[in-house]
């Protein structure tokens, strides 16, 4: 056999260049075949399924969730105005993330120190406004503990649906409670603040979020 | 000056704005209370009757959770000269009330301060005293103290109860405190007893009864037990109610050849006829205003609730569902009456409000009859036969769970709630 090659080497010495024409032309049709299958197969990929969140709001939530987004946007827009001096703060970049989570336990002491305190500068505010869904699961959060807190322990006879505005402190306490619109009975009136006090400390956005949540009307329906 | 500008145009917006949302009531809760009474070492005895008393109260009342005392941080001297909220919001208590209670020359004090620990502030404060030796009125004035300051309507923790207890072929009228204390026999072997009303003066009742074969309408005196007649007449004479300025009574009678609703005077001692219909009227229950009284009719086909002023004019119909609504009573803050029902194939109490919206069902149960509402509305009385006896039963107005209030074992019916 081996000599049979030894024979048919000089033979073959002609082929030389064509041979290795065509093995570098097989090797790049194969590259070029991994690189479209890679390629097809990346692309024909099934997306994954889509997760779709459904969550209950009612009209007025709505309504009030359109606003913020409305004014998010004009934020945007201004923030995309040219700044007038980058001096003015130049320490902005250097703001460590927000590592906030909201389904961590409510603080339950008064003195709260802000973890993010002294970094609430314009910058931030704009850029890191609160998606929508984000509000929502906050709003969920205040009204769960207000529901939960709200006894009505008596007949209250034929009432409207109360009106409180609740000014928050960026620690989630109550600075102020106050009747908007009475129910008409003032008993069922002084249950609904009971409840609200009841359930501070709310569970909000860190400080430099927090101004959607610092002023909070909350309507009540009780049972008709 | 642009940069200036610029801030107050993205901070006026953000601080104008605000979350809005709404919350629902799911239902009805009481408010946990922590309650709790301090006095003399000698009068221990005293000491615990009184706790258990206000306790029983406000817990019946359902609007109020009663705190295990053993989870007290603080005693009830230290709670009233210097309160520490803190010691209660970890406990949960929505309201703190406690009590000094010492002997007076001629009888007995409580100092009571009410505390709301969330809201931390004294809610209310006040010296009772009761001149007499007993304790138990005292109790249920702090019981009532307690819950007016909380709930926001008079408490009933003082008023009384009657009821018929039917032993063979007669009857006796029975009378209780509300918490089925001072148990009496105040009218003893009547031929049948049928619907005693209070008046509103809280010393005579009206009642059906029988003499012979004959029913007839009469006034019984609760001190004397003096009885007077004041209708008997051919026929059907049944369900007195008193108008609650005491002046007239509301009754059904027969003798014109159909039961209407007629209306006497106990001025004038006359009577006068309030319905004219070919239906059958009966069951009239006064407004608190005086001014309309509601009653079942026939006059539809079926037996409804219909209301009319008193002064005259056309009957409109209260219930609108079922085919079976009798025995109305109209509730003393005068939006809702309640009445018997029929709830799919059971019998039921409910509240309906006065134009016939809020339909509100209570409980159900076989023979379910006769409710009567507490003084303040909160609560109602009916009976209902459980394992073969009539009991008397009450339930919070706003629902809730129902409570026996008579001994078991013991026939006992139409109960009617002072005024």
């Amino acid at each position: 056999m081996s000599l049979n090659l030894a024979a048919n080497a000089p033979d073959n010495n002609s082929l030389k260049t064509a041979d290795f024409i065509f093995a570098g032309a097989v090797h790049l049709i194969v590259i070029v075949l991994i690189v479209i299958l890679s390629w097809w197969q990346s692309t024909s990929a099934p997306d994954p399924l889509p997760r779709i969140e459904i969550e209950m709001i009612s009209g007025k939530e709505l309504k009030n969730l359109q606003i913020a987004e409305k004014m998010r946007s004009i934020q945007k827009k201004r923030a995309a105005m040219p700044k007038p001096k980058p001096s003015v703060k130049p320490k902005q970049k250097a703001a460590p993330k927000d590592t906030f989570d909201p389904f961590a336990p409510v603080e339950s002491e008064s003195n709260v120190t802000e973890p993010t305190a002294g970094r609430n500068d314009m910058a931030d505010m704009i850029g890191k406004q609160l998606s929508t869904q984000e509000i929502g699961r906050y709003i969920a959060m205040m009204k769960q503990a207000i529901e939960k807190r709200w006894k009505v322990a008596s007949d209250v006879g034929k009432v409207t649906n109360p009106l409180i505005e609740v000014v928050l402190s960026p620690n989630g306490r109550v600075a102020s409670a106050r009747i908007l619109e009475s129910s008409g009975n003032p008993n069922l009136d002084q249950t609904l603040l009971s409840a609200i006090y009841a359930a501070e400390p709310f569970q909000v956005p860190p400080r430099s979020q927090f101004e959607p949540f610092r002023v909070n009307k909350i309507w009540f329906e009780p049972l008709k | 000056m642009r940069f200036v500008l610029l801030s107050l145009l993205l901070f006026i917006p953000l601080a104008s704005h605000a979350v809005e949302f709404t919350v629902y009531q799911s239902g009805y809760q009481p408010k946990q209370l922590a309650w709790m009474v301090e006095t003399d070492a000698e009068d221990q005895n005293e000491k615990r009757q009184f706790y258990h008393i206000v306790k029983n109260d406000l817990r019946s009342s359902q609007s109020f959770a009663i705190l295990n005392p053993l989870s007290f941080i603080a005693d009830p001297i230290s709670t009233m000269s210097k309160i520490d909220y803190a010691d209660w919001r970890i406990i949960g208590a929505d309201v703190v009330a406690a009590a000094l209670l010492h002997r007076t020359k001629s009888g007995w004090q409580a100092d009571v301060q009410i505390h709301d620990p969330f809201r931390t502030k004294l809610l209310a404060s006040k010296t009772i005293t009761s001149e007499s030796d007993i304790l138990r009125t005292l109790a249920h004035e702090v019981s009532n103290f307690i819950y007016e300051t909380i709930i926001g309507v008079h408490g009933h923790f003082n008023s009384h109860i009657l009821y018929v207890t039917k032993r063979g072929q007669d009857a006796d009228l029975m009378y209780m405190d509300q918490d089925g204390a001072n148990l009496q026999a105040v009218g003893k072997n009547f031929t049948l007893l049928l619907s005693p009303d209070w008046a509103p003066d809280g010393r005579s009742v009206a009642l059906n009864t029988y003499v012979g074969n004959r029913p007839r309408l009469e006034t019984f005196d609760l001190t004397t037990g003096e009885r007077i007649a004041f209708g008997s007449f051919n026929g059907l004479n049944s369900t007195p109610e008193f108008s609650p300025d005491g002046r007239y009574i509301a009754a059904a009678l027969s003798y014109t050849g159909n039961t209407e609703i007629h209306i006497y005077d106990l001025k004038t001692r006359k009577w006068r006829q309030f319905t004219h219909h070919e239906g059958i009227d009966t069951t009239p229950t006064w407004s608190p205003d005086g001014e309309w009284i509601a009653f079942t009719s026939s006059r539809d086909g079926s037996p409804q609730i219909y209301r009319k002023r008193v002064s005259g004019g056309k009957a409109e119909r209260v219930s609108l569902e079922a085919s079976y609504n009798t025995s109305p009573s109209w509730a003393p803050h005068g939006d809702r009456i309640a009445f018997v029902t029929l709830k799919n194939w059971d019998y039921a109490i409910a509240t309906v409000h006065i134009d016939g919206s809020g339909l509100r069902y209570l409980a159900t149960g076989k023979r379910i009859e006769s409710p009567s509402w507490s003084p303040n509305g909160q609560m109602i009385l009916y009976s209902v036969e459980d394992h073969g006896v009539r009991q008397v039963y009450r339930i919070p107005s706003w629902g809730g769970k129902a409570e026996a209030v008579t001994p078991p074992n013991v026939d006992a019916s139409d109960p009617a709630w002072s005024r």
